[in-house]
């Protein structure tokens, strides 16, 4: 038992002795401490895939208009070398090109969205990963928004506000819009239960 | 019976709308005053030094104090309030006519407070703060004083009792000695340094009158000053020191005068003030985070300070939302304090997490990365400066490193950190809005993650913990938080 404990997380360690305070006789198994699985998480619909990738491919279309184009057409064309600084240019849109892309590919299967009980999470990302929860009992108001281009993808971005900041405070871009809706009425009706 | 038709006299006294005093067009005029002058000052600066358009500044700056005026008077006139079905209910506009409904059990505090104009003329000013969301303060600037106190002992439902017909002795009282200490201890240099730059801008008009005067001045002087210059560096080094000291000194008296911190009725009342008299009253659930803060200076003199965090605006630190900071604290006070606003006794921490050295060491890597710039220098100082700075902020951050420490209790969350300025961050974990795990490809790889406990005051932030670690921390506050039906605000 005393080597079993030793190789546990030093946190768990103490919450697994904390002290029963009389007034708040939480009766929480600490071993079932709900945890939030991460294979749990609903991804979010393809179409909302296809909107980023277009997305992508338009800022690439523009930037291969407006720089790499003409650069790569001075250095083939023209007598005089390029000038540095537009190499230098070209070399960063390009790296950030393909960072924003390995984004794209490899982190759009971790975007996903868990709605528990009590609490809705959702996390995103490949190079800098977020997983926020938002307790229900703590939304202030939610919104559905949705420009023209996710209209055409029928996708929403459902907004979370909690009190103590001015912008929303959880964004779940791309959600399917009868499912956000779903949501909202779910939050609505705990909301009127007080929950 | 006595009670009852006192509490009915309350209730009719605020019933009808009724206006502020008279002399809230003061206030008004003042108010307006000021933003024009912000919005106009580049055309106020035009002003100086256009010869054409200061012709008619005369009779352009009386019809701008006209217009003032009566815009002032018109404000005054349409500014009601009274209390309607338990809300606030204001009148406003001057040009766009505005309702605001304020339900009482929406008032997050309300404060009163008396400059020394408003002393003058028996008058108070009193603030609402409503929860969270940005603009939504409301101000009534002149009251009689004893319809402000009643206004107020309504809005915030408290008893209707002056401070000293109170029983209860003030939590921390600041005295001569204390105030004394507290200016002594303030960061001279920046006040010495921001009261210099203000002398200097608004030196810069009568430049005319300062070369006039050093024009007067005898050429042999002249001859012996240029020859001794460097016998004044001392000398300025002494008066912008002794002006940074006497700016603290002042500064302490004006804000912290008869400064004192009272709790009662479940909630913190905090008094003070020399020019403006302030009364702050914070319901305790209603403290979202408690902060600690001291520099070498204040540890030597042996207290620290503590700041109320309350719900606010993350985007409006400084105006609006309030942080009260509480001064001059030593350790017995400072623990009666979280006592009172927390939870008492104080619970035990059962787990000190802190971060993996690969926090540390980004740390380290950014701040020596600072000391390229010194190379170009080149030369001797090209290599001793970037060899003092990397000493430097090796020895700084493994001082850091020693002194950053996340506390863990059942209930509550601490965060120590910081070596010559030391700080301190307190939460509940039942008043967290929400809880998020980050992490980054550079961490992933370690098994490291941040976990970042969000209140309605601002976040707590705990770095490079054990991915394991940071997944219990989270399960854990969320089952605080989903479980309590604790106020929270």
């Amino acid at each position: 038992m005393q080597e079993d404990e030793k190789t546990r997380p030093a946190c768990y360690l103490a919450l697994k002795s904390a002290p029963v305070n009389p007034f708040e006789n939480y009766a929480v198994p600490l071993d079932g401490l709900p945890e939030i699985e991460s294979d749990s998480f609903e991804g979010m619909p393809e179409r909302y895939r296809t909107m980023r990738w277009s997305v992508f491919g338009l800022v690439v279309f523009v930037a291969t208009a407006v720089v790499v184009g003409p650069v790569v057409w001075w250095a083939v064309n023209e007598e005089d070398p390029v000038p540095g600084i537009f190499w230098i240019l070209l070399a960063a849109i390009v790296l950030g090109l393909c960072v924003w892309a390995i984004e794209e590919w490899k982190g759009f299967s971790i975007r996903g969205v868990l709605v528990r009980d009590h609490d809705l999470t959702f996390r995103s990302g490949y190079w800098v990963f977020e997983e926020l929860t938002v307790p229900f009992n703590r939304i202030q108001h939610s919104e559905i928004s949705q420009g023209p281009l996710s209209r055409w993808f029928q996708v929403c971005t459902l907004k979370l506000y909690t009190a103590g900041s001015s912008g929303a405070n959880l964004r779940v871009p791309g959600m399917d819009v009868e499912q956000a809706k779903r949501l909202r009425a779910m939050l609505d009706e705990r909301a009127g239960r007080g929950a | 019976m006595n009670e009852q038709a006192e509490e009915h006299n309350q209730s009719t006294l605020f019933s009808e709308p009724r206006r502020q005093h008279v002399l809230s067009v003061v206030r008004f005029f003042v108010k307006n005053g000021w933003t024009f002058l912000r919005s106009f000052w580049p055309a106020f600066a035009g002003l100086a030094f256009n010869e054409n358009i200061r012709l008619y500044s005369g009779a352009a700056i009386a019809l701008i104090v006209v217009l003032l005026s009566v815009a002032a008077i018109i404000e005054h006139w349409k500014y009601t309030f009274h209390i309607e079905n338990a809300a606030l209910v204001i009148h406003r506009g001057l040009i766009e006519r505005e309702k605001l409904v304020i339900p009482i059990e929406r008032i997050q505090a309300v404060h009163t407070e008396q400059s020394w104009w408003q002393r003058i003329f028996g008058l108070n000013g009193l603030r609402v703060d409503t929860a969270g969301s940005a603009g939504a303060e409301v101000e009534i600037s002149a009251l009689r004083t004893d319809l402000a106190n009643q206004l107020r002992h309504i809005l915030s439902k408290e008893s209707p009792k002056t401070i000293s017909e109170r029983a209860i002795p003030p939590l921390i009282h600041l005295d001569w000695r204390m105030l004394l200490k507290i200016g002594l201890t303030q960061n001279h240099l920046r006040n010495a340094a921001i009261s210099f730059g203000a002398v200097l801008a608004f030196m810069e008009p009568f430049e005319d009158v300062v070369s006039s005067i050093t024009d007067a001045v005898s050429p042999v002087w002249k001859v012996l000053i240029r020859a001794l210059w460097v016998l004044f560096i001392p000398l300025g080094i002494l008066l912008f020191g002794m002006v940074g000291v006497l700016v603290s000194m002042l500064g302490a008296v004006i804000k912290y005068h008869q400064f004192q911190v009272m709790i009662e009725e479940g909630a913190l009342e905090i008094s003070g003030g020399f020019f403006r008299k302030f009364s702050y009253r914070i319901p305790l659930p209603k403290v979202q985070m408690f902060e600690l803060r001291s520099s070498v200076l204040q540890r030597l003199a042996g207290f620290e300070s503590v700041r109320i965090h309350q719900a606010r605006t993350q985007d409006a630190t400084g105006n609006g939302g309030v942080n009260l900071t509480i001064p001059g604290l030593n350790s017995r006070q400072v623990q009666a304090l979280e006592q009172a606003v927390f939870a008492a006794p104080r619970p035990e921490i059962l787990s000190k997490l802190k971060p993996h050295d690969f926090h540390w060491f980004r740390r380290w890597l950014l701040r020596i990365s600072l000391a390229f710039p010194f190379m170009l220098i080149g030369g001797f100082w090209g290599i001793l400066l970037p060899m003092v700075w990397v000493l430097w902020s090796t020895w700084a951050v493994w001082n850091a490193r020693d002194r950053f420490q996340v506390g863990v209790s059942a209930s509550e969350c601490s965060l120590k950190w910081g070596w010559l300025h030391r700080k301190k961050k307190l939460g509940v974990f039942h008043k967290m809005q929400r809880v998020s795990i980050r992490t980054n490809f550079l961490l992933k790889r370690r098994g490291l993650s941040n976990v970042v406990l969000h209140t309605a005051a601002g976040p707590l932030f705990i770095p490079c913990i054990p991915d394991e670690v940071a997944i219990r921390l989270r399960d854990w506050a969320l089952m605080r938080v989903e479980q309590s039906s604790d106020a929270w605000m």
